[in-house]
């Protein structure tokens, strides 16, 4: 399963973004490590630049983010045509269970809570894109 | 000199009272003497004429001068006006003694000039009295004595004056003289009655003057009836003038003599049943003494009674007016005070009540100007022909002070001190409220700061929560690829020191879940997502999650679940947090060889599970506090935990409407009851098929 009109690419291409420079390092090497290309953003605005430019076979988004947060870049995704299809987890330290639905309204695929196992994140990439 | 005055002014006040009333209870004595006296002495001997009268006459005088020497009143005119009279009367007392021993009886003579010049000079004597006492703005007196006048007059012309008049045996010069007696009598009784209708009859010296005038009255009249043969009692007029003279002078001399010409209180509003009934029995004489006349085929003096009947109707037509209008003006001052109570009530402040407070005393005296000014430094304005404090708790505010005619003044003085008072009252009640209003402002404050503060405790709490996890997600997810050996495999030793780190790190996240969660159901906000729930089922999954560390540890793990027990409506994610807790706290204090027990049961109302071990036991001091957020059993000090586990558990337990509880015995150990009601407090989306 790969975005709408994403160029063939050897391997698929997933965005990360989180401010926080550790976490992105971390989401980075787990999927690069397991077969994925990893293109980071450190903001929100970055993140929705670089999905709309790069066309990634999917975003994982931190939720609390400079700029942008994670819910409005989902919902700016989901309205841009090219981009209205590509597959979305969010990453979120916060508590609310509120904020898993308003994830979910915003158009989100998933959704992980920090802390997460890095095993789990890359799990539920691969239910989505499939085992590589 | 040095002396202290106030101790020596009083003592002398004092020493005075003493002296004065010495002197008056002597005079008392030395009247009452010269009465009897006169009485016992016989009718005709000379000294009784000639010496106890005029000496009795002039003593009386001399005893009135005294008293306007000594007590100074403020207008002598009056007393020295009627001492005046008597003085006269004394005169011609002197003379016709002079002729009773000479064996005369001129007549007219000297004498008669000097009797009936008494008159005049008497009855300018009350009248300066009545002025002074304001009296005069007393319309209602002024009509009675005249309805006193007419009556008397008229009795007067048909038994004294018309005799005279048709006695052909007198001279015009005896006929004048010997009318002008009852006419001046006649006249005298309408001033006095004028006079007492206005005074108090509580001041000693004003009750023995109308004493005194009212026995001159009486022995003038049976004088001047002896003189027309109709009373043979000759001796009772002279007693009973001589009585008139001695309560007169004694007026005169005590002490209270001031009060007669001293401006006094408003005459009551309404006119008493007694006064009325006179006043009708007066009214009524004329007619009376027509129909006397008629059925003793007397002859008739109509011209004389028709105009009498005449006279007495204007008066009582007057009467009746001024007691409509009296009626009226209290109905006006009645409406405008109702008015007034509730303006009062709806002012908003302070200003407001001032203003609703000038503008109606202001309409109650009508022709004047009221104002409310600063309270005066001492008491009472003054100046003003009204004044009244307006105080509040004690406290001068202001004073209500206001200037028209008397008459105008007089009229509104009860309404216009209702105002003040009234005014007073909702001085205080403004206040009362103002402090209210104040006191409830800052009460709001205060709330909003505290909703601000719990707010800002929410916040933080969940601000911290998020800023902990941040660091706790890179540092699991780092272990958790380190202990994986992607990055280069690793020591025993390495390893297993990063095993440490990582379960601190879970426990350090689990911190912060019960954190989080307690704040949660501090504040309400615990969401609670219910569905059908087969607890016995939730039990068992439950129990068998640890069912390999049970293994490992050595403890016995027995589950019982009751057949039938039906689905429950709950949120299956949090019972199974309370679970969770009690399970894992039970194999947390129970050592190896033990045994954890854990019983699914339903007793028609709820579902109950209990889960028992046969741990360390709780000391029964501690059992109460176990559910209090912190707090941790003596006996759990070797086992790491937060504290926060079971007041969590109870916290879920209570938004599903249930109970937990708990039966411990140190050494024996524990048993926790979880009890979840089957009606479930939480709405259920659809009613089950």
């Amino acid at each position: 399963m790969t975005g709408d009109g994403a160029p063939a690419r050897e391997r698929p291409l997933v965005l990360a973004a989180d401010d926080d420079e550790d976490i992105l390092g971390l989401v980075a090497f787990r999927l690069e490590r397991s077969g994925y290309d990893v293109l980071q953003a450190r903001d929100g605005e970055e993140a929705f630049e670089l999905a709309v430019r790069e066309q990634p076979d999917l975003a994982v988004l931190d939720v609390m983010m400079p700029k942008l947060d994670g819910f409005e870049v989902t919902r700016r995704l989901r309205a841009e045509a090219a981009t209205s299809r590509m597959p979305i987890i969010l990453l979120t330290a916060r508590a609310q269970d509120a904020d898993v639905q308003q994830g979910f309204d915003a158009g989100a695929d998933d959704y992980i809570r920090k802390p997460f196992s890095p095993n789990e994140l890359r799990a539920r990439v691969q239910a989505i894109l499939g085992r590589r | 000199m040095a002396v202290a005055p106030s101790v020596s002014v009083r003592e002398r006040t004092r020493a005075a009272w003493e002296t004065e009333t010495t002197l008056w209870r002597a005079a008392l004595v030395a009247g009452v003497s010269a009465c009897v006296l006169y009485v016992v002495t016989p009718y005709a001997s000379i000294s009784r004429n000639a010496v106890i009268y005029p000496l009795t006459e002039l003593a009386a005088i001399a005893a009135i001068v005294y008293g306007v020497r000594r007590y100074r009143p403020a207008a002598p005119a009056a007393w020295l006006l009627i001492a005046g009279g008597f003085g006269l009367w004394w005169v011609g007392d002197v003379l016709w003694g002079v002729y009773v021993v000479l064996d005369v009886a001129p007549f007219p003579s000297p004498a008669d000039f000097f009797y009936l010049g008494g008159y005049p000079v008497m009855g300018a004597g009350l009248l300066v009295a009545v002025a002074r006492r304001r009296d005069f703005v007393d319309l209602r007196a002024s009509i009675d004595a005249a309805l006193v006048t007419v009556s008397g007059f008229l009795l007067t012309w048909i038994y004294v004056v018309d005799p005279v008049l048709n006695d052909s045996s007198l001279s015009v010069r005896e006929k004048l003289v010997s009318v002008a007696y009852p006419i001046g009598d006649v006249l005298l009784l309408g001033i006095a009655i004028r006079f007492l209708l206005g005074a108090s009859w509580n001041v000693r010296s004003l009750r023995l003057l109308a004493i005194g005038l009212g026995a001159t009255l009486l022995g003038d009249v049976l004088f001047n009836l002896q003189l027309a043969g109709h009373v043979k009692q000759l001796s009772l007029s002279d007693t009973i003038l001589l009585v008139g003279v001695v309560c007169v002078g004694l007026a005169g001399l005590h002490p209270t003599m001031t009060s007669l010409t001293e401006e006094h209180g408003e005459p009551p509003d309404v006119d008493d049943t007694a006064r009325f009934g006179l006043l009708l029995a007066i009214c009524l004489l004329p007619p009376t003494v027509l129909t006397v006349q008629s059925l003793r085929g007397d002859s008739l003096h109509l011209p004389v009674t028709i105009a009498s009947m005449a006279a007495v109707a204007v008066l009582a037509v007057i009467r009746f007016s001024t007691l409509t209008n009296r009626a009226i003006r209290a109905a006006d001052r009645e409406r405008l005070l109702t008015v007034y109570a509730g303006e009062l009530l709806r002012a908003r402040d302070r200003d407001e009540l001032y203003d609703v407070a000038e503008r109606t005393a202001n309409e109650l005296i009508d022709d004047g100007s009221a104002t409310l000014v600063a309270p005066p430094e001492t008491d009472g304005v003054g100046t003003h022909a009204f004044s009244a404090p307006v105080e509040v708790r004690g406290e001068p505010v202001a004073e209500l002070v206001a200037d028209a005619s008397p008459l105008r003044i007089r009229r509104a003085h009860d309404s216009l001190e209702t105002v003040a008072s009234e005014l007073a009252l909702s001085l205080e009640r403004e206040q009362l409220l103002a402090a209210e209003r104040e006191t409830a402002a800052a009460l709001a404050t205060q709330n909003e700061r505290l909703r601000e503060l719990d707010g800002m405790k929410d916040q933080f709490v969940s601000t911290v929560s998020h800023e902990l996890r941040t660091p706790l997600t890179s540092m699991v997810g780092y272990l958790e690829i380190l202990l994986a050996e992607e990055v280069g495999e690793l020591s025993e030793d390495q390893k297993r020191f990063l095993e440490i780190v990582d379960r601190n790190s879970r426990r350090l996240n689990s911190l912060i879940e019960d954190i989080l969660m307690t704040s949660r159901l501090d504040t309400g906000r615990l969401s609670i997502e219910p569905e059908a729930v087969d607890m016995g089922t939730l039990v068992t999954e439950r129990v068998e999650s640890i069912h390999g560390a049970a293994d490992q540890k050595g403890v016995e793990l027995r589950l019982s679940v009751a057949d039938s027990v039906p689905e429950l409506w709950a949120d299956p994610m949090r019972v199974g947090q309370v679970v969770d807790n009690l399970l894992s706290n039970a194999f947390k204090f129970t050592p190896p060889g033990g045994t954890v027990a854990v019983m699914v049961t339903m007793d028609g109302e709820s579902i109950r599970i209990d889960v028992s071990d046969t741990g360390v036991g709780i000391p029964p001091d501690e059992v109460d506090r176990l559910f209090d957020r912190f707090f941790r059993a003596s006996t759990a000090s070797t086992v790491p935990g937060t504290g926060l586990g079971l007041s969590i558990a109870r916290g879920i337990a209570e938004a599903h409407g249930g109970t937990i509880s708990v039966a411990s015995e140190v050494g024996v150990g524990t048993t926790f009851t979880l009890e979840l009601p089957l009606e479930s407090p939480f709405a259920k989306p659809e009613a089950p098929a």
